[in-house]
């Protein structure tokens, strides 16, 4: 019995640990990162974990409500995170990632660290997902260890950087948008599939 | 005749969705000065009921000379809305929503006056009368405007996190509206 849920934990984490990707953002936090103290750097990851948590928690509890009562079926959001998902892929392919084309790093604002970057439209809907088949309970815990394993990313991001190397973070980030685009298209066409 | 009015306009509203807008509404608007807003909602306003009279009268002429459908629109109106939501959550932050910009696409077609609004609108006058769905039109028009004139409100309690996350989930409305508005479309179309 607590084999099963052992080997259910890790099917959950492993998808969420991929979508929400913090490796990927490190090479984001050194860069603004790095010439603040580091209280003040901590006070960041600790701030864009949190967020990114309580604001996935949220969709997760109350996402499929929210949306049925506005008018939205579940597989059209499925649908429209999906698409999100292939542009953010797309762009990260090409070296230049939409999410942080155009916003302004601020230390005091959780855009872009904690929602595009850590709590994207993939997240949202692989959590929702995942919610589906495995229950909340396991998605919470699995979210959890997530973000605490992202917030201890973030604090040794530089050492992160030191080991992997600039290049070996960026064809992390290449092979996860390639990840990106096969998620988004499985989203898109299961979805498809449900309505039609 | 005041509860098929009183009817006609619930259904037109619940069409109309204000409320389930106003996310959307909130994240265009939020940079804008109290004129400019009010100008916005006046000129969508107009283009909406200029749209909503439009097809009302010369509904028929229209898809029959044009040769398309209401179903045609809904498609469109949706790739519009998606186009949005990718915008709003990556575009540059301010120099989309330029007033001019925003006023007639999307808040006045498809936010406004969407196919969904025109299409019980013109089963309202096939059922009851041309009058009687003037008169609704005129009453959910009115409705729409005051919500969307309070939202201001909105905007002014919360604090500049809070307006940067309901933008986010604003983004992903506007997307998820349009997918819906495309896969209802394309059904109606198979």
């Amino acid at each position: 019995m607590v084999v099963v849920q052992y080997i259910e934990f890790i099917e959950v984490f492993i998808p969420l640990f991929i979508i929400i990707n913090p490796l990927a953002i490190i090479p984001n936090y050194v860069d603004v990162f790095r010439h603040l103290p580091k209280k003040e750097a901590e006070k960041v990851s600790n701030r864009a974990t949190l967020s990114a948590f309580f604001l996935l928690t949220i969709f997760i509890l109350i996402g499929r409500p929210f949306f049925a009562v506005i008018g939205i079926s579940a597989p059209s959001f499925m649908i429209a995170c999906g698409l999100l998902l292939l542009y953010i892929s797309m762009g990260m392919l090409s070296g230049d990632p939409p999410i942080t084309r155009n916003v302004q790093m601020d230390s005091s604002s959780i855009v872009p660290m904690s929602i595009p970057l850590l709590a994207g439209p993939g997240s949202i809907a692989t959590a929702i997902v995942l919610e589906d088949t495995y229950g909340s309970l396991m998605v919470f815990l699995a979210l959890a260890l997530t973000m605490l394993l992202s917030k201890i990313l973030m604090d040794k991001s530089e050492l992160i950087e030191k080991i992997m190397g600039k290049n070996g973070l960026n064809a992390w980030t290449r092979l996860s948008a390639l990840f990106y685009a096969a998620i988004a298209i499985s989203l898109i066409t299961d979805s498809i599939q449900t309505i039609w | 005749m005041i509860i098929t009015v009183l009817k006609g306009t619930f259904a037109l509203f619940w069409i109309l969705d204000p409320l389930g807008n106003l996310p959307i509404y909130i994240s265009m608007i939020k940079y804008l000065e109290e004129k400019e807003i009010r100008k916005t909602l006046n000129i969508a306003s107009l283009f909406a009921f200029f749209i909503f009279i439009l097809f009302l009268f010369c509904g028929d002429l229209i898809f029959d000379y044009l040769n398309f459908k209401l179903e045609h629109i809904m498609v469109v109106g949706g790739m519009l809305l998606v186009l949005l939501g990718v915008d709003m959550m990556f575009g540059p932050e301010k120099e989309v929503l330029d007033y001019k910009n925003i006023a007639i696409v999307p808040l006045g077609l498809p936010l406004m006056s969407g196919p969904g609004s025109i299409a019980t609108l013109l089963l309202i006058s096939a059922t009851s009368g041309i009058d009687i769905a003037i008169y609704c039109m005129a009453i959910a028009m009115v409705l729409q405007y005051f919500t969307y004139m309070g939202a201001k409100l909105i905007i002014r309690i919360s604090g500049k996190n809070t307006l940067k996350i309901m933008g986010y989930i604003a983004a992903l409305v506007a997307a998820s509206f349009g997918v819906e508005m495309i896969s209802r479309g394309l059904a109606l179309i198979r």
